[in-house]
């Protein structure tokens, strides 16, 4: 299977991947060095990952539903699902901090673990997962003070590695400058179809609540 | 692709309206709009958070509609074009990236256009190609502005603008001064019919000799607005009343507030067309929905000679079948489309009709 | 939270008219650095519009400032090596969700960033900050009779500019203290 992977919540990651069997072969990848316009760079870097693989339609596309800072992150989710519309193939939503979670679990941790990312406000996003990699508990949103005793992966661990020993979690150092990426999230898309296991909505993980809804009144739609 | 009568898909959500229109040339085949303003009435405002997360949830299905609708493919369309800018940059942003993914799934060519040069643009759709010497008065809840339409698709200049709030936003102020809700302008416009325009003599903005000047040696606000001293007006008045424990005259108050507006716009868009020779003047934006502001412009630009013209309601409003009328006039008249590479602009000037690729 | 206690430096200023204001704001753009932030207070027509507009030109960001009200936030680029200007109206905001969308961390270290009604939303952007409240006098008496004609406008009336200084950006702010002695004097 051909898989487009895409995930803005932090940088601006694209990923094209193809799979055979568990084979999974990374064909071009592409990430974004700032933090800010990912509107601009986004389908620029889509367009020659499929240039490069000879204009192949993906059959699948995989996109990071966060958490992450909104504005970044629904350019990912727009991007994703207007693409899926206009090739007619299915949008598979991923949970960003699975995409640390997937390199964490290869490092072979022998506990339970935690990936945690910047989540601006003083406050980290995280969730808890297996040695394995599977997700146990959240994603949540709070400060580093409750995050679980654990040994902590991701930027998020960077940033408050203080304030996280203190209150009795690790800080794997190897992974403390890690973000979300769309070769990782890729893979455990790929991985996921290719066990049958049922992948998340396109819904963002906003997690800091809003009251919006979608509009319910379509008007003037004939004239 | 016909150069004449392109088939074009317009994108807007610079705002609270998630917009794609479809059109041919200059014939309108379909205006779907998708709306999140209910959402925001209770803030008095949109929110700029609730409108992204809108047009995010809106998006493709308002899409999928305007094809069905339309009965058109994304294989027939000849060319995508998408509000870059100005707005809400979080807004613009969502619009931006979808229209940006659908060129790139069909390989069409891209247009970022201008949102306010969309507004007139969008007179095309209702009596064809616009006329020469053409003027432009845009008043919405972010725009008050006076234009000058040499080309529509590479000339368009700005005359006047507002220094400090839009008209639409002074109406906002006012009616949440007042009591009256969101949004302001429908709300005072019918409550002023009841009112006396002349009982409250509220600022003019900007009409003083030193920032008028005279035709031949115009001050530095010609042809600007003001409308923060009249909001501050009325809230002086109304804090008399309140102060004294009196009733409020809401209607006379109301009455004479859009009074001030309504003359000042009227009186310097008439003045600035005037003194450029464009003897036609299109009226854009959502606050040309406002009764006495078409009343008292017809009535000043008979007088002065200049043919007014304004679009259906539902074309001067935000929505996407603007956007595409633009983009069909760009492609017709041979403006290399802007590609993947550009980013929004909230700030778009007025003379960035599409941006540059 | 006690403003008060937690400000290393409160002062009051009287100010002659609006152009006072403006003038004070200028003052204020030329000490101002990126990353400052400014929590601006102030009703309808105290002249928080006209403030931005001073501190733009002092800041040297593009002319142009109106009110951002209906956008909410708008940025004003430097046209020279200083930081952008922010100028964010948060009036209708109230949750650190509706703040999400303006990206305000994302531009705020390479900006002075403006909150009009900012006061208790956006003090976790940043550990320091100018608290500014623009005061102008009631405008009637009681026994004053109604007034209908509002033609002259207010510009000459005197106002008052409250400012407080949090955090440590402005300890012994020199630049600060001067400015304030100048117009205190």
């Amino acid at each position: 299977m051909l898989l487009l992977a895409i995930d803005t919540s932090a940088n601006a990651s694209t990923a094209l991947l193809r799979s055979r069997g568990t084979v999974i072969e990374v064909l071009g990848s592409c990430t974004s060095e700032r933090g800010n316009d990912h509107s601009e760079v986004l389908a620029s870097a889509i367009e020659s990952l499929l240039a490069d693989a000879s204009g192949q339609r993906p059959e699948a596309i995989a996109v990071g539903v966060g958490p992450g800072p909104f504005t970044g992150l629904r350019v990912g989710l727009a991007t994703a699902r207007t693409l899926g519309f206009a090739w007619d193939v299915p949008v598979h939503g991923v949970v960003s901090l699975d995409a640390i979670a997937l390199e964490a679990a290869a490092d072979n941790p022998e506990t339970d673990f935690v990936v945690a990312i910047d989540a601006r406000r003083k406050e980290l996003y995280w969730a808890r997962y297996s040695s394995s990699g599977l997700l146990m508990d959240g994603p949540h949103v709070s400060v580093a003070e409750e995050l679980p005793a654990l040994p902590v992966y991701g930027a998020g661990a960077g940033l408050y590695a203080e304030r996280l020993v203190a209150s009795g979690a690790t800080v794997v150092a190897e992974f403390a400058d890690a973000h979300p990426g769309a070769v990782a999230l890729g893979t455990r898309a790929l991985r996921a179809l290719a066990s049958g296991e049922a992948l998340e909505g396109t819904e963002p993980l906003y997690l800091r609540e809003s009251d919006a809804k979608v509009p319910a009144v379509m008007k003037g739609k004939l004239l | 692709m016909s150069l004449s009568a392109p088939l074009v898909l317009g994108i807007e959500s610079s705002c609270d309206e998630t917009g794609v229109g479809i059109v041919r040339g200059t014939e309108l085949l379909v205006n779907a709009v998708a709306s999140s303003m209910e959402e925001h009435v209770r803030f008095g405002g949109v929110i700029p958070e609730i409108a992204s997360r809108a047009h995010l949830d809106a998006f493709v299905p308002t899409l999928s509609a305007a094809l069905k609708e339309a009965g058109v493919s994304l294989a027939q369309i000849d060319a995508i074009a998408v509000t870059s800018g100005p707005g809400l940059s979080g807004a613009l942003m969502v619009g931006v990236s979808a229209a940006k993914a659908l060129a790139l799934a069909t390989g069409k060519p891209l247009y970022g256009i201008n949102h306010l040069v969309a507004h007139v643009g969008v007179g095309v759709l209702d009596g064809g190609a616009l006329p020469e010497n053409l003027g432009a008065l845009l008043v919405s809840g972010g725009h008050t502005e006076i234009l000058q339409v040499n080309s529509l698709t590479s000339d368009v200049r700005l005359l006047g603008a507002t220094i400090d709030d839009a008209a639409g936003e002074a109406y906002d102020k006012v009616a949440r001064l007042l009591g009256l809700g969101y949004p302001g302008g429908p709300v005072i416009d019918a409550l002023a019919k009841e009112g006396d325009p002349k009982a409250i003599r509220f600022p003019r903005g900007l009409t003083l000799p030193k920032f008028i000047g005279t035709a031949q040696e115009p001050g530095k606000h010609r042809h600007d607005f003001s409308f923060s001293g009249l909001k501050t007006a009325v809230a002086r008045c109304v804090e008399q009343y309140q102060k004294r424990g009196e009733e409020v005259p809401v209607a006379d108050i109301a009455a004479s507030f859009q009074e001030a507006v309504v003359d000042v716009i009227t009186a310097k868009a008439v003045r600035a067309c005037t003194e450029h020779g464009l003897n036609n003047l299109l009226l854009g934006g959502g606050v040309a929905a406002n009764s006495r502001l078409r009343e008292l412009l017809a009535a000043r630009c008979a007088s002065a000679g200049i043919t007014l013209r304004v679009p259906p309601r539902n074309l001067c409003t935000d929505n996407g079948a603007m956007v595409a009328a633009l983009g069909s006039q760009l492609v017709s008249a041979g403006v290399a489309p802007t590609g993947l590479g550009f980013s929004t602009d909230s700030g778009q000037p007025v003379s960035l009709v599409s941006l540059l690729a | 939270m006690n403003r008060v206690s937690e400000a290393n430096l409160a002062v009051e200023l009287a100010i002659e008219d609006i152009s006072g204001t403006r003038g004070f704001a200028r003052r204020l753009g030329t000490i101002m650095k990126r990353g400052d932030l400014v929590v601006l207070t102030g009703e309808l027509g105290a002249g928080k519009t006209t403030f931005t507009q001073g501190l733009g030109v002092g800041l040297g960001v593009r002319e142009g400032i109106i009110s951002p009200t209906f956008v909410i936030s708008r940025i004003h680029p430097a046209l020279g090596d200083g930081p952008d200007l922010v100028h964010v109206d948060a009036y209708r905001l109230s949750s650190a969700a509706e703040l999400e969308d303006l990206d305000l961390e994302a531009s705020m270290g390479d900006s002075v960033t403006v909150v009009e009604w900012g006061a208790g939303k956006v003090e976790a952007l940043s550990d320091s900050r100018l608290e500014i409240v623009l005061l102008r006098p009631g405008a009637v008496e009681n026994d004053q009779e109604l007034v209908f004609d509002f033609e002259s406008g207010d510009d000459d009336e005197p106002r008052t500019i409250q400012l407080a200084a949090v955090g440590p950006r402005w300890v012994n702010d020199p630049a600060l203290a001067q400015l304030l002695n100048d117009f205190t004097s």
